[in-house]
């Protein structure tokens, strides 16, 4: 990937053009500098419809996040310095969506990423017959967000749906073995539903999105272990290292930009949910799946007002914060390096 | 040693196909309950193998009327799929014809700039989509292409050229150099080199860049919600949040049955083309 490629081939194709070994003289030169020069031609569809559509959006958000702006009455906009930034900070209707996604990374992103490096590290152990397997496990990636929510709204409906009906058992299974070991019952499945329970909803998303998504973390793994040189487990193995110790000095340490890449993800998706409790829940009930950008979504296009100044320091601030654990994460994981 | 290992593997099968259950079994679950009537579903009677219970006649199992009602167009279904179909094609066609020829421009050419202009895109990658859809949502009216397919297609366009760009630029700047000498030499041009050597050599990548666009299209929720308000512009992910409030209270058949066919041929294609899926996933994850 080396970048300016080869210079040879630039004084070899005029030397084609006249028949002539090339020579540095200035012809030569300016057919080089004409030559680059069209690299212009080709780059500039993708440059003007990025710029108008990309850039100049980008551009506009951050301007409007500084103002008093409503697409409503745009000649009523006025300059307000930060007070948006402010008034995000300080607002209360503002911190709980910013808690309730918090919450959905915390349960969601630790199973996302490490359920998934489990079965990659399984899938890559079978050697031979786990084409089917892969496709099966594979699947669920293909289905789009919103046809897997609404899917998965059926699949917790308490009167006929399946998953309802497995958490019930898997939840009634752990309460007898609670009360074998004389505890009390450990939680219940609410019989409205789980996306019908503040407690609850959360948690039944966040399977959805687990089931929905993990795929991709799972291909990210296979991809990352099947990089790592079998070398490395054969000298460990004559060494007489463990599975766990192989695991734990070849595996992890020769994953982990992978498992960095896999983290950072997964980490800037949860916090961008949106769409699955949209569809699933609306936010509720009593906006206990409210998250940070549905509430951006909201002020900028669901309350009427169409706060598009405040919603874009909303959206800068989002901004901010994933580059903020952007920095994070590739700190955390220095070390392991 | 062996046995051990022949117990190992077998333990693994177990595990794993406990999870590939898993991840299939909705989709299962979905064809089942597109065969039953509303009132049999509510009461719980969703697997084939249970009768019917209310509904008439008695005794029978399964029935295809969902799938009649669905298609003697009560449903708005073949709309959002035909516009999520054409967004999904168009969109792909351009994202890689105008993201290619830029990364051909950025991997073969240096004219001043190159590097600079290339760095500021690699930025803007950094600006998560809901900061562009705020004011891309203004500049939607501006330009008069609010609730119109093609807002939407230019949105998508824009969106997904990065990422191609991107992938075909590494993939153009490892095509050996004596490959595009050679085609210099029989007089081509930088276009016909771009026709003739580039995408050929470089069709692995144009094929993985192609599943990602076309995925990440055929999936699009936020702008496809936020950009269009008729039915007629619909796509299929709006337009299925649609029909999930028009049918799921009172004819959960026809909504599982509308579930089902807006799987099926993303999960067909799928399931035929799987190795490409795969590739095209983890070089598009790779290069993120």
């Amino acid at each position: 990937m080396s970048y300016p490629p080869d210079a040879a081939r630039d004084v070899c194709v005029p030397a084609a053009r006249d028949g002539r070994l090339p020579s540095r003289s200035a012809g030569v030169s300016r057919w080089r500098r004409r030559h680059h020069r069209k690299g212009w031609l080709y780059v500039l569809p993708a440059l003007l419809l990025f710029t108008l559509m990309i850039v100049y959006p980008i551009v506009r958000s951050f301007y409007l996040s500084f103002l008093d702006y409503s697409i409503l009455e745009p000649d009523s906009a006025r300059f307000v310095g930060l007070d948006n930034y402010a008034r995000l900070l300080f607002q209360r209707q503002n911190h709980e969506p910013f808690w309730h996604t918090l919450y959905f990374t915390a349960i969601f992103v630790p199973a996302y990423v490490v359920l998934a490096l489990l079965i990659a590290m399984m899938l890559n152990r079978l050697k031979r017959g786990s084409v089917a397997l892969r496709t099966a496990i594979f699947t669920p990636v293909v289905v789009s967000l919103a046809v897997s929510a609404v899917m998965w709204t059926l699949f917790y409906n308490p009167a006929f749906g399946l998953a309802h009906k497995m958490l019930a058992g898997a939840v009634g299974a752990a309460n007898r073995a609670a009360a074998l070991l004389g505890a009390g019952p450990l939680g219940a499945v609410p019989d409205g539903g789980v996306l019908a329970d503040r407690r609850w909803a959360m948690i039944g998303i966040a399977l959805m999105c687990l089931w929905n998504g993990i795929g991709i973390n799972i291909i990210l793994f296979l991809v990352g272990l099947q990089r790592i040189p079998e070398e490395l487990y054969e000298a460990a193995v004559v060494d007489g290292a463990s599975g766990w110790r192989r695991f734990w000095h070849i595996t992890l340490p020769q994953l982990s930009p992978t498992i960095y890449l896999v983290v950072l993800l997964s980490l800037i998706g949860a916090f961008k949910l949106f769409g699955q409790p949209f569809i699933m829940t609306a936010g509720g009930p009593e906006d206990s799946t409210l998250t940070y950008v549905m509430r951006l979504y909201n002020l900028a296009f669901r309350y009427g007002k169409f706060q598009l100044g405040y919603a874009s320091a909303l959206a800068y601030a989002l901004a901010l914060f994933i580059f903020g654990i952007s920095l994070l994460v590739r700190k955390l994981n220095r070390p392991v390096e | 040693m062996a046995v051990e290992s022949r117990r190992v593997s077998a333990t693994l099968w177990v595990i794993l196909l406990g999870v590939a259950l898993l991840s299939v079994m909705p989709f299962a679950w979905v064809v089942c309950g597109s065969l039953k009537p509303h009132l049999e579903i509510q009461r719980g009677n969703v697997w084939p193998w249970q009768p019917y219970e209310v509904e008439k006649p008695a005794g029978q199992h399964v029935t295809l009327d969902n799938y009649r009602k669905i298609a003697d167009k009560l449903s708005g279904l073949p709309t959002y799929y035909f516009n999520t179909v054409y967004l999904a094609m168009a969109g792909t066609f351009l994202t890689l014809l105008v993201g290619s020829l830029a990364a051909y421009g950025f991997a073969h050419f240096r004219f001043a700039g190159n590097k600079l202009l290339f760095t500021l895109l690699l930025l803007t990658i950094m600006i998560p989509g809901e900061v562009t859809l705020i004011g891309q949502y203004e500049l939607m009216f501006k330009l008069r292409l609010y609730d119109k397919i093609a807002g939407l297609l230019t949105a998508y366009t824009a969106g997904h050229l990065l990422l191609v760009i991107f992938i075909m630029r590494n993939v153009f700047v490892s095509i050996p150099q004596d490959l595009v000498d050679a085609a210099m030499i029989d007089g081509a041009g930088t276009w016909r080199v771009f026709w003739e050597v580039m995408v050929p050599i470089g069709r692995n990548g144009l094929a993985a860049c192609a599943i990602l666009t076309l995925l990440g299209i055929w999936n699009e929720f936020l702008f496809a919600l936020t950009f269009t308000s008729t039915e007629e512009v619909r796509t299929l992910p709006v337009g299925i949040t649609m029909l999930k409030g028009q049918w799921g209270l009172f004819n959960s058949g026809v909504l599982f049955a509308t579930v089902l066919l807006s799987f099926l041929p993303i999960v067909l294609i799928f399931i035929l083309l799987q190795k490409y899926f795969v590739r095209g996933l983890s070089a598009g994850a790779i290069k993120a």
